[in-house]
């Protein structure tokens, strides 16, 4: 099981959850918040790129299909502005075709842009969520 | 002898004729006929596609130049006005010199194999549909259930709270898919009955009221009480405007942008039509979203909709003889006009009314 840390929690980095789903937003910033992440939020590509130049967080969790831009998009527009750059991307998504392919067709398609650092299926399978911030931000 | 090919070519099973090089048919046999009328004398492109110039590719043409034998698929029109699709084949007929004098072509009917193919499609596309709706409502019931449990591990009883809603809201989307596909399966009759507007406006409000507080919607309903009754399937309708109001509703649960919604919903008696309107202040669409808003397994809320809610609103409306009419923009909610004939859909009601 996974490590609640509700009580005293640690502080182990920023990470930003975009997803328009209400409650998948809810979900990911309770889990994450309750495992010493400090969370924001965003409902979509536009408010999330935003929120990303206000707080500099270390990870964002990316959903694919949403309304307007898609997640894929703000993946590119992170990869290629270079003071973005850096930020560890996680994508998760309910799409199959997403997952078996990795992205790849998509960032081939804009300029072979470097893929995002980790890509889980929904519904999240928490340790392995768990697991992938652990690589990007080490406490 | 030649009596005996002539009874042959007559009763060869297929749409059969023969052309001259200036595409004129000299020959065409009786299932041909049967089709697609009197035909020798005018130009193929007349007979079978209704048009007054030749077309763009024209394989018989072809066949005249090269001699060789082809097969295509092509969407021909029948003296009846339908359309149908067929397999054409085309080889030429040569005089003793071995020059190509005529060509004869053969169609054949394929029309029920192209719509059990396009069936297949859809279902196939269903089915992914489908996959990819289920897993977007697990996710929120994950989300319920790490709520519910933590908040009982925390005594937190905020926590739980939220928690049981986020399950109850997601057991609800789940019904109104699994009806929604239910729905799409079965293309059923209409069962037409006199339905009085107040009571099913009452109805639908009823329903739609939880769902709408657990969204933190306020629902404002306004049925004129004079509005009386009008000819339609009950059921159906329900359907069509629970789809249109669900849809307002995650519209505005998808909004971050302002703190509180609404959504109306009223009803008017305005002869010929009894009309129906839904109007929100939720996310709004862009264009290319009210364009597709009733295609089929067009959805643009992610991972939550299937795409089939709104196209079967659009069906039953359309079975009952009415319209729907979408306004909206990004940022500014939608209103979505439904319009119902108040005495069901006579089949002469539609040439005898002008602007429809």
């Amino acid at each position: 099981m996974m490590q609640l840390a509700m009580e005293e929690p640690m502080q182990r980095g920023r990470v930003l959850v975009v997803d328009d789903d209400p409650d998948v937003v809810v979900y990911l910033a309770s889990l994450l918040g309750d495992n010493g992440y400090d969370v924001t939020t965003a409902g979509n590509v536009r408010s999330a790129l935003a929120s990303i130049e206000l707080s500099r967080p270390e990870v964002v969790l990316i959903d694919v299909l949403m309304p307007g831009m898609s997640g894929l998009n703000l993946l590119v527009e992170l990869r290629t502005n270079a003071r973005l750059c850096d930020i560890g991307v996680v994508i998760v998504t309910g799409s199959d075709q997403v997952v078996e392919d990795g992205c790849r067709s998509y960032l081939k398609a804009h300029g072979g842009v470097r893929g995002p650092e980790a890509i889980l299926g929904k519904p999240v399978d928490i340790e392995q969520l768990l697991t992938a911030l652990e690589k990007l931000v080490p406490s | 002898m030649e009596v005996r090919y002539q009874q042959f070519f007559e009763q060869v099973p297929g749409k059969l004729r023969v052309q001259g090089p200036n595409l004129v048919i000299t020959h065409a046999n009786k299932d041909f006929r049967a089709a697609f009328g009197e035909a020798v004398g005018r130009p193929c492109y007349d007979v079978v596609k209704q048009r007054v110039e030749q077309c763009l590719v024209c394989p018989a043409q072809q066949t005249f130049g090269d001699g060789v034998r082809r097969e295509h698929e092509d969407e021909v029109v029948l003296t009846s006005g339908e359309t149908i699709n067929v397999r054409c084949s085309s080889a030429p007929i040569r005089d003793t010199d071995g020059q190509i004098v005529s060509v004869i072509v053969m169609f054949n009917d394929i029309t029920k194999m192209r719509q059990l193919q396009s069936q297949l499609t859809s279902i196939g596309l269903l089915v992914g549909s489908i996959s990819h709706g289920i897993k977007g409502l697990l996710t929120g019931l994950d989300g319920g259930i790490y709520l519910m449990n933590t908040g009982l591990d925390h005594n937190k009883p905020e926590r739980v709270k939220q928690g049981w809603e986020m399950v109850q809201r997601n057991i609800g989307r789940i019904r109104s898919m699994v009806l929604d596909i239910l729905y799409y399966a079965k293309d059923r009759d209409l069962e037409i009955a006199d339905i009085q507007a107040v009571e099913l406006a009452k109805e639908i409000g009823e329903i739609m009221a939880k769902k709408a507080t657990s969204l933190g919607v306020t629902l404002d309903i306004d049925i004129a009480s004079d509005s009386g009754s009008f000819h339609g399937d009950a059921k159906a309708i329900r359907a069509a405007l629970l789809n249109i109001l669900e849809n307002s509703l995650e519209a505005c649960h998808s909004d971050r942008e302002k703190s509180s919604h609404w959504v109306r919903f009223a009803a008017r008696r305005e002869p010929p039509w009894m009309r129906f309107e839904v109007q929100d202040d939720g996310i709004g669409m862009d264009r290319e979203t009210r364009d597709k808003v009733f295609s089929l397994f067009f959805s643009s809320k992610g991972i939550k909709g299937t795409g089939l809610g709104l196209f079967i609103s659009n069906k039953i409306v359309d079975k009952h003889g009415g319209s729907i009419e979408v306004e909206s923009k990004p940022g500014q909610g939608a209103s979505f006009q439904v319009r119902i004939p108040l005495q069901g859909r006579p089949s002469t009601r539609l040439l005898a009314e002008p602007g429809r």
